[in-house]
């Protein structure tokens, strides 16, 4: 199994190899998925394999192969910053596959964990986001992204 | 007790901050919860920071609008309807909602209730259409809706924060307008 970044309860996150191609194809074919995306339209094999090499090659990238307790692949999470961002912050993408929806994980897998784990690429980053209180923008757009009414909502 | 509503067998009342130990029961049952959550338990600080602060609220806001605890005669907490526009409606397009504890269901409660709410919005609070959502799959809910005198308008596909068993066959719109209404007698 490849390099372990993070556990947490319920998740693995794990770096990323060139064996997990057909898995990240698949999750990149869910129109489901790429609906905010590409407005559901597959992404092309050969992009999606340009991406893992990105993702296997370069870990300063951040972006972690998840998977669960049975090592059944979820999808990716990640954490960086690039100059587009605010000096300080950084950013916590995910994208899951539809079955992982719901359950939280996304939210599982929080910065202050992230930002616990001893990783080279992450370091500078990380010192620069501790300085923030608790990450509000990274709550932010998980509440954005996950919706949060539900039949009954008030 | 703050009364909205009564019907032959049913009192239909505001909500107090005394309800919160009743939305906590009620929302603990997974099979209450089937189709709203996937039977998932609403946390009791949920309903204390969030869903009774929004009922009282309605209270401020509208008269006629809003989520009405349910008793029995014998003053036995049955559950909620909500009966309200949703925030992003005009105040004449109501949501009819509806939510009983397990031992309420089958007696047709939700339809006695429902036909008195849609009744009363229509010929004293200016309604001109209600409209009802639930999961195709939900059949007894959508029971109560024929029932009501609501109509199958379409169905459709969203997401939810939750994963729910039978999802994927959508989700069901039901209405009545107000000229349907008068058509069946008013």
């Amino acid at each position: 199994m490849a390099e372990v970044f993070l556990e947490t309860e319920r998740l693995v996150l794990r770096r990323f190899t060139e064996s997990d191609a057909d898995d990240l194809v698949a999750l990149d074919s869910d129109p489901e998925v790429l609906r905010h995306l590409t407005g559901g339209v597959p992404i092309p094999r050969a992009e999606v394999l340009e991406a893992l090499r990105g993702f296997v090659e370069r870990p300063e990238l951040g972006v972690r192969a998840a998977e669960d307790r049975d090592g059944a692949f979820l999808g990716w999470m990640s954490l960086g910053s690039s100059e587009r961002d605010r000096a300080g912050t950084a950013q916590l993408g995910y994208r899951l596959t539809r079955a992982a929806w719901g359950l939280g994980y996304a939210a599982e897998a929080d910065l202050p964990p992230l930002l616990g784990q001893p990783d080279r690429g992450l370091r500078a980053r990380r010192r620069r986001v501790r300085r923030h209180p608790r990450s509000a923008v990274v709550r932010q757009r998980l509440t954005r992204v996950a919706p949060s009414r539900r039949r009954g909502h008030p | 007790m703050n009364t909205f509503l009564e019907t032959e067998r049913l009192v239909l009342r505001r909500f107090t901050e005394s309800d919160v130990d009743n939305l906590v029961a009620l929302d603990a049952d997974p099979d209450v919860m089937r189709y709203i959550t996937g039977g998932v338990p609403t946390p009791r600080a949920e309903i204390v920071d969030d869903y009774l602060p929004a009922f009282l609220g309605y209270y401020e806001r509208f008269a006629g609008f809003g989520f009405w605890a349910v008793e029995d005669r014998a003053g036995s907490f049955l559950g909620w309807f909500h009966f309200r526009p949703q925030p992003h409606d005009p105040p004449n397009q109501v949501e009819l909602g509806y939510r009983f504890v397990k031992a309420a269901w089958g007696l047709g409660y939700g339809t006695e209730g429902s036909k008195a709410l849609i009744d009363k919005g229509f010929a004293e609070f200016g309604v001109d259409r209600v409209y009802a959502e639930t999961m195709v799959v939900n059949t007894g809910s959508r029971r109560v809706m024929e029932k009501a005198g609501l109509r199958q308008v379409r169905v459709f596909h969203q997401d939810w924060p939750y994963p729910i068993e039978g999802s994927e066959h959508g989700d069901v719109e039901y209405a009545i307008t107000r000229a349907e209404w008068e058509a069946a007698g008013g």
